[in-house]
């Protein structure tokens, strides 16, 4: 699975993207364990109950929203692209 | 007297003669300023057939009763006149602090009327107005032209002005201010250089008072607050500016690329907003009263495309970056630099470009038409330097300046233009988004996304997520952003203020700083009101229901490739929908009641 | 504690929210020349940069006042102007080294900086930090903090 960080992720991961071999099968334990592995920095930006309601979750270029939200299913080819909520224009 | 200041100045190129007249305060409260209230005036004023670049074209600089007040993000104006790219009724928006500065000198809006026999620029200073011999000046960019009339007038003076495109009447010459703010679309600055007008010198002392202080105080407080609480409005505008938006669209496929041929550019990054903040951002820039601080002062070092200024904005960087194919960030911020320099619209200018390569690669146009210029998707020099030649209309510059319609309709192929009533679109593919479809075909000017940005909901979820790929809902969540911005233009704010804050709050501030109650009702009431005064010019201007439509390429043409593979456009799903909503005809034309609901009877 | 109203004019975006501020606390009204703090903006390069009354704690203004308008009360730190004993000769406009202290016509008074009664409003409103209020023991505290994480960069680099 790709992870592709953007805007103010960038700089709390220190990279544009990573490979991720975890377990994780909902889209909803991938941000959990992601939150764990860099921490409140990370978490501020997509937690549901703060700015992460306002956050883009993209599953192959899907809006979760679109398709089963925090429990859309992922797979080991998808790619999954973060985005804090950040822009407007 | 509270947000208007009562006062219009009028000025006539043609005799020479200024004079003040009172704001009709009737119409100012049914019309709010600046966007309304000179669409008003334009409309009561002159025949919607006239030429656009002729002697009875006016040219409308307003400010709204909010602009120079310290409501937050809430001092912008609008140049007003009959658009010479498309004919439709313009009125482009522009921050800086250009419209204050005409409050604080004591004017609702300064109008110009006829052509000067010679080039001039006009000096107010509070209630002393002249024209002054602009022969020197004529010819001269807007960043020297801005410090040569500061030098002959006052320092602090604010200045709004054209450069050599507008001089030239390159159909889509924007007005400047304050060097690098653009009231950019429609071909407004050509309008201004058709009436021989160089420049509108502003230095005002004068005083701005508020109906109810202890009411305008708190709502000033709400708003700042909202506004720094929203990730966007607060933080993530003025980290990244506008170009952030690069890669969110990217990675919806909904970045229009090639002349959109297709909605994904798999280089995107280099070209995006987290690019511009790590390697060409000095620091952020605000406008006057600003609390967001979108604008980005920057530098680009590479002797090749050296300068410095301000901005690339998302839309500049598309157009000269994914739509022209073209990844070189140096190449984009140069461009872009050209553009307020020779005052061009940047969406307009790219996008024409980006035409021309299309039409070149397919073998329509060739080096015989080039003067022996290879034209192609990717070439950041070539396009570079295709910025010039338009702006001072030199070789295919020329033709070029004429906008993509009238360049690509002349070489045989005008669906290669990616307009609508030949208005080029920005930077968000109809196929991939629908919502932002009917948008662009139902805006009063032509291809354009700020006066209905759904762009807000249907990709980045604010206030609420809609589905970018469905129509449902979509005609009843257009007609309301349009009629929301409507209002806001009119009263002096700045759209990215609802990052943040709605009409609620909008309506607070107005009423407070006013003393004439709006509610939130009678604010979005305007808004319609407006928007049907813009429709009825353009009908009469000739324009009808069956120039609300898109280029063929988004309905024939599906996504070839990335995340909205497969799509295509489904307006005809949503505008007679549209249409019903809106209280139309099956062709568009506002019904006798729907007109008298909104007292343009 | 002394506090000093710092500018950071890195920082500052030119927007004049802190002028707005200032002539509205003065005087109720929006006024570009009631603000007792002005902001200088190169657009070319896109550089701004506010000015006011720095309360000198030998200030030129208050050594040349013929009649006491201009002052400062023992112990305080700012520089007061009463303008019931100024007689608007402007000495304190030609003394003063930053041209911060200028003559209104429309109130017929000196205009210049106080603090707002220790309270700035135009440090609160600005959006940016551009300008703080701040004890003058950690004023310039950010200021050198910036550099000294170059330092620390460089010297992690090389170590």
């Amino acid at each position: 699975m790709r992870i592709h960080y953007y805007a103010t992720l960038r700089e709390v991961t220190k990279t544009r993207e990573e490979t991720w071999t975890g377990p994780e099968k909902t889209l909803g334990e991938l941000l959990d364990a992601l939150c764990k592995k860099y921490g409140p920095s990370f978490q501020k930006w997509v937690a549901q109950d703060g700015h992460g309601s306002l956050a883009i979750f993209l599953v192959n270029g899907q809006d979760y929203r679109s398709l089963d939200g925090l429990e859309t299913r992922l797979s080991p080819e998808d790619t999954v692209s973060i985005f804090p909520p950040v822009a407007g224009g | 007297m509270f947000g208007w200041t009562g006062t219009i100045l009028r000025v006539n190129l043609t005799t020479g003669e200024i004079k003040k007249e009172p704001t009709n305060l009737k119409d100012a409260r049914l019309f709010i300023g600046a966007r309304g209230l000179a669409t008003k005036i334009l409309s009561d004023e002159i025949d919607p057939t006239i030429d656009p670049l002729g002697p009875e074209n006016k040219l409308i600089f307003a400010p709204g009763p909010l602009s120079g007040t310290m409501a937050p993000s809430m001092g912008r104006y609008d140049v007003v006149c009959k658009g010479p790219l498309n004919g439709t009724v313009a009125a482009s928006n522009s921050g800086g602090s250009f419209g204050p500065e005409v409050k604080f000198a004591g004017y609702d809006m300064i109008i110009f009327e006829g052509v000067s026999k010679k080039p001039v620029y006009l000096w107010v200073k509070d209630d002393q107005a002249e024209l002054r011999d602009a022969a020197d000046l004529w010819g001269k960019n807007v960043f020297d032209t801005t410090d040569l009339i500061r030098a002959a007038t006052e320092e602090e003076a604010k200045i709004a002005c054209i450069g050599p495109a507008g001089e030239k009447k390159v159909l889509f010459a924007s007005v400047m201010n304050e060097m690098h703010r653009a009231a950019g679309r429609s071909g407004v600055g050509a309008v201004m250089g058709s009436k021989n007008l160089k420049a509108v010198a502003v230095k005002g002392s004068g005083v701005l008072e508020v109906a109810r202080p202890e009411d305008f105080e708190k709502a000033v407080m709400t708003a700042r607050k909202m506004i720094e609480n929203h990730p966007v409005g607060g933080a993530g505008l003025r980290l990244y500016g506008t170009e952030v938006l690069v890669n969110i669209l990217n990675g919806v496929g909904a970045l229009p690329t090639r002349n959109y041929h297709e909605s994904y550019f798999a280089t995107a990054d280099k070209t995006g907003g987290e690019t511009l903040s790590a390697k060409y951002l000095i620091r952020p820039k605000g406008c006057f009263s600003c609390v967001i601080s979108c604008g980005r002062v920057t530098k680009v070092t590479n002797p090749k495309f050296a300068g410095e200024g301000e901005g690339p904005e998302y839309e500049t960087g598309w157009g000269f970056g994914a739509d022209s194919g073209v990844d070189n960030m140096d190449a984009i911020i140069k461009a872009n630099y050209l553009c307020n320099e020779l005052g061009l619209d940047t969406i307009t200018c790219a996008a024409t470009i980006a035409c021309a390569m299309d039409l070149y690669e397919c073998g329509y146009i060739t080096a015989k038409e080039t003067g022996g210029m290879a034209i192609r998707f990717g070439d950041g020099e070539t396009m570079v330097k295709l910025v010039e030649m338009i702006g001072n209309r030199e070789g295919i510059g020329d033709q070029l300046a004429e906008g993509s319609y009238r360049f690509a309709e002349k070489f045989g192929h005008p669906e290669f233009s990616m307009s609508v009533k030949k208005q080029e679109m920005p930077a968000y593919d109809p196929r991939a988004v629908q919502g932002i479809g009917l948008q662009y075909a139902t805006s009063n000017r032509g291809g354009c996304h700020v006066r209905g940005y759904t762009i807000s909901p249907e990709v980045l979820g604010v206030p609420s997520k809609f589905d970018q790929h469905t129509t449902e809902g979509k005609p009843n969540l257009v007609i309301t952003f349009q009629n929301l911005t409507a209002a806001l233009d009119s009263t002096g704010a700045c759209l990215f203020t609802t990052f943040g804050i709605g009409a609620d709050e909008l309506a607070a501030l107005l009423s407070s700083v006013t003393g004439v109650p709006y509610s939130t009702d009678d604010f979005m009431k305007a808004g319609d009101r407006i928007w049907n005064l813009e429709r009825l010019f353009n009908l009469k201007a000739g324009l009808a229901g069956k120039d609300d439509t898109l280029p063929q390429r988004l309905f024939e043409e599906p996504v070839p490739a990335g995340p909205s593979k497969g799509e295509i456009s489904h307006l005809d799903q949503m505008l007679p929908e549209y249409y019903s909503l809106r209280g139309w005809t099956e062709e568009g034309v506002p019904t006798a009641e729907k007109l008298s609901e909104l007292s343009l009877s | 504690m002394a506090k000093i109203l710092m500018i950071y004019p890195e920082k500052c975006t030119g927007c004049l929210n802190c002028s707005e501020a200032c002539s509205y606390t003065k005087e109720g009204r929006f006024r570009s020349a009631a603000s007792r703090v002005h902001v200088y903006t190169w657009e070319r390069e896109g550089i701004s940069v506010p000015m006011m009354c720095q309360q000198c704690n030998d200030a030129p203004c208050v050594s040349v006042c013929p009649t006491g308008a201009m002052h400062r009360n023992t112990g305080e730190l700012i520089v007061q102007y009463d303008l019931s004993k100024c007689i608007r000769c402007r000495m304190c406009v030609q003394a003063c080294p930053f041209g911060n202290a200028v003559y209104d016509s429309v109130t017929d008074a000196i205009i210049k900086c106080d603090h707002c009664q220790g309270k700035p409003a135009c440090a609160a409103a600005c959006p940016v930090k551009a300008l703080e209020y701040v004890d003058e023991s950690v004023s310039t505290r950010t200021r050198s903090k910036a550099f000294a994480q170059k330092f620390k960069e460089a010297f992690q680099e090389v170590a």
